[in-house]
């Protein structure tokens, strides 16, 4: 089965993507699917640091081309488990498009139901050529805050250009959640709802207060994290995606 | 001259690809910003310290594209320097083929817009040096048979004799350009300068040129590409430094940089600075070199200590000139520079040519 690709988008950055993108890879692979976890944010490759706490093998390469490395179950591609943490990956024209050659899946790659592609902010030739090449639909990641949710807006009208189907919105860092009485408290001014986003509201994800909260990445989906606000909420966020993306054929977790 | 900042950020502009690729004869080609080096993925652009190199993949497959560094783009080193590798490519040394240049004679282009002079080769795979006795002995046989089909060139062919001694002073030089007000360089400089210019004039009295050929003029392992399936040498590489001068030039170089010189992981730079000769290893590279040209041994042994001198020394000023080795630590630089060539003597015991 060929596989179907999810775009994490922002035209803002910071919001949280590829956050988002990490963990929504490992509910989807929670649910029984074989995940790939595609790094294009070139400019700022922070998906090793978000599974740093995890064994696995690093990215090979092949006749030129980057094969994906696997963590925790989860095929996974990123400049940043080969260009130095202190070392600033400059690619421009034909280095950005051959990047992109050698990163793209080619047939190399393993057999996945997903890829979840963590896009980089703002749009550039790097998103032309992707949203160009691989099929799939977009889910947006924004921040409740008036500048992010205007950039949202800006990113969301060039993909409506493009025809890029658009999955709906995640809203990160929404509320705090407390700990004691679990009353939910807006963080960045409002929590909108759906009438306030250019596009369908899939999930509100609170602010997720835990320490290193990026490391080990699975530890926290599994059952230690049972009651994590924001481990249920990526669950629910990953059925829903599942669901529209592959329609009823979706897996449920063992 | 001191190494221009580097504002290309170690890449080329799409429109100097188009311009000196078209030169080359390929209108059609894709940039591969990385590679594979014993199984690791790396940046090519991190791997090139003096000139822009690329990656790019045509018709005719994958291909090394250079840009001559700034301290030989000149347009009589760069004719020879090109017809040299193709010579050696010709006398089935393990060279890469050189594409020709637009007129079909030449092997390089000039890019007139820019001014620079550009080499275009066969990307040859293969393994890094492993910092092994074995690797070191491959290596020195490869440059000793090099130096064999070198030997049958004519060295008119070059337009300058640059032994291992001036090519240092010339780094050396650099020191009070670039550190004018730092009183241990000031002192470097003094020390380093006297000490090379000494052994040099020592060996030139005594007959230093009476065996001189072209050589390679930088034997270090990372213009060396080993085979992967067997041992050997795949692809010598980086012919910028060549030019006319006694053999122990390159013996000496490869001494210093396979037994000497501490470097950082799979890079070129400088680690630590170099206490000790590595006498296995430096043994190795001179039997290996002995075992496949023992003739060029044999003239070049006594003028191996002083030439490995200059060589060492030459590194140390590059380690001060690049910021490997920090300003705070250059006095210790000073104290070993007139040690040198009793540090080679010391490790290393040539009588006749052989090794003791």
């Amino acid at each position: 089965m060929t596989a179907r690709y999810l775009f994490v988008y922002g035209n803002k950055g910071g919001v949280g993507k590829t956050t988002v993108a990490v963990n929504l890879a490992f509910a989807i692979a929670e649910r029984g699917h074989d995940v790939g976890l595609l790094d294009l944010d070139l400019s700022g490759p922070n998906i090793p640091d978000l599974v740093s706490g995890l064994h696995g093998e690093p990215p090979t390469m092949r006749d030129f081309r980057v094969l994906p490395g696997e963590y925790g179950g989860v095929a996974m591609s990123s400049l940043g488990f080969f260009v130095a943490a202190e070392h600033a990956p400059y690619l421009a024209g034909r280095y950005l498009s051959g990047a992109l050659d050698q990163l793209l899946p080619s047939e190399h790659w393993p057999s996945l139901d997903v890829v979840v592609v963590d896009m980089p902010p703002g749009f550039s030739d790097l998103h032309r050529r992707v949203f160009d090449e691989l099929e799939g639909a977009v889910l947006a990641v924004s921040t409740p805050h008036l500048l992010a949710r205007q950039d949202t807006s800006r990113g969301l009208e060039l993909l409506a250009h493009l025809g890029v189907p658009v999955l709906g919105i995640v809203e990160n860092l929404a509320h705090v959640v407390c700990a004691h009485c679990r009353s939910e408290t807006p963080l960045l001014g409002f929590s909108g709802g759906g009438e306030t986003w250019p596009a369908t509201l899939i999930e509100s994800l609170p602010f997720d207060s835990t320490p290193d909260q990026a490391v080990n990445v699975p530890a926290m989906l599994g059952s230690a994290s049972a009651g994590n606000p924001f481990r249920a909420a990526m669950r629910s966020c990953a059925s829903t995606v599942l669901k529209q993306l592959m329609g009823e054929r979706d897996a449920q977790a063992s | 001259m001191l190494k221009p900042r580097d504002r290309q950020i170690s890449t080329f502009g799409d429109d100097e690809l188009d311009r000196v690729l078209s030169a080359f004869g390929f209108d059609t080609y894709g940039v591969l910003p990385f590679f594979a080096l014993n199984g690791t993925i790396l940046d090519l652009r991190r791997r090139t310290e003096t000139a822009r190199k690329a990656l790019v993949e045509t018709s005719a497959g994958v291909k090394v594209l250079k840009q001559t560094p700034w301290y030989c783009a000149d347009e009589a080193l760069v004719r020879m320097q090109t017809q040299f590798q193709t010579d050696l490519t010709l006398a089935g040394e393990p060279v890469p083929q050189l594409e020709s240049g637009p007129s079909g004679e030449s092997h390089y282009v000039h890019d007139e817009f820019s001014g620079q002079f550009f080499t275009l080769q066969t990307y040859v795979p293969g393994r890094s040096w492993s910092e092994t006795a074995d690797d070191a002995a491959i290596a020195g046989a490869a440059i000793g048979r090099m130096h064999l089909s070198a030997a049958r060139l004519p060295t008119t062919m070059v337009p300058a004799t640059k032994t291992v001694h001036d090519s240092a002073l010339g780094v050396i030089d650099l020191l009070p350009l670039a550190y004018p007000n730092d009183d241990a360089v000031t002192r470097l400089h003094h020390v380093a300068r006297s000490t090379v210019a000494r052994t040099r004039d020592r060996a030139l009295e005594s007959g230093y040129r009476d065996a001189m050929q072209i050589v390679h003029g930088d034997v270090n392992p990372f213009n060396l590409v080993f085979d992967d399936e067997r041992p050997g040498i795949a692809a010598i590489v980086d012919f910028d430094n060549t030019c006319v001068d006694n053999p122990a030039h390159d013996i000496a170089e490869g001494v210093a940089r396979f037994g000497w010189l501490q470097y950082r992981g799979l890079s070129s730079g400088y680690g630590a600075v170099p206490s000790g000769i590595d006498p296995i290893a430096a043994d190795a590279f001179i039997r290996g070199f002995a075992q496949a040209n023992p003739t060029a041994m044999s003239t070049a042994a006594p003028f191996i200590a002083s030439a490995f001198c200059a060589a060492a020394a030459e590194i140390l000023a590059i380690g001060v000139l690049s910021g490997y080795y920090p300003l705070a630590n250059v006095d210790d630089l000073v104290d070993l520079v007139p040690r040198l060539e009793g540090l080679f003597q010391a490790s290393i015991s040539l009588e006749n040519g052989r090794i003791a």
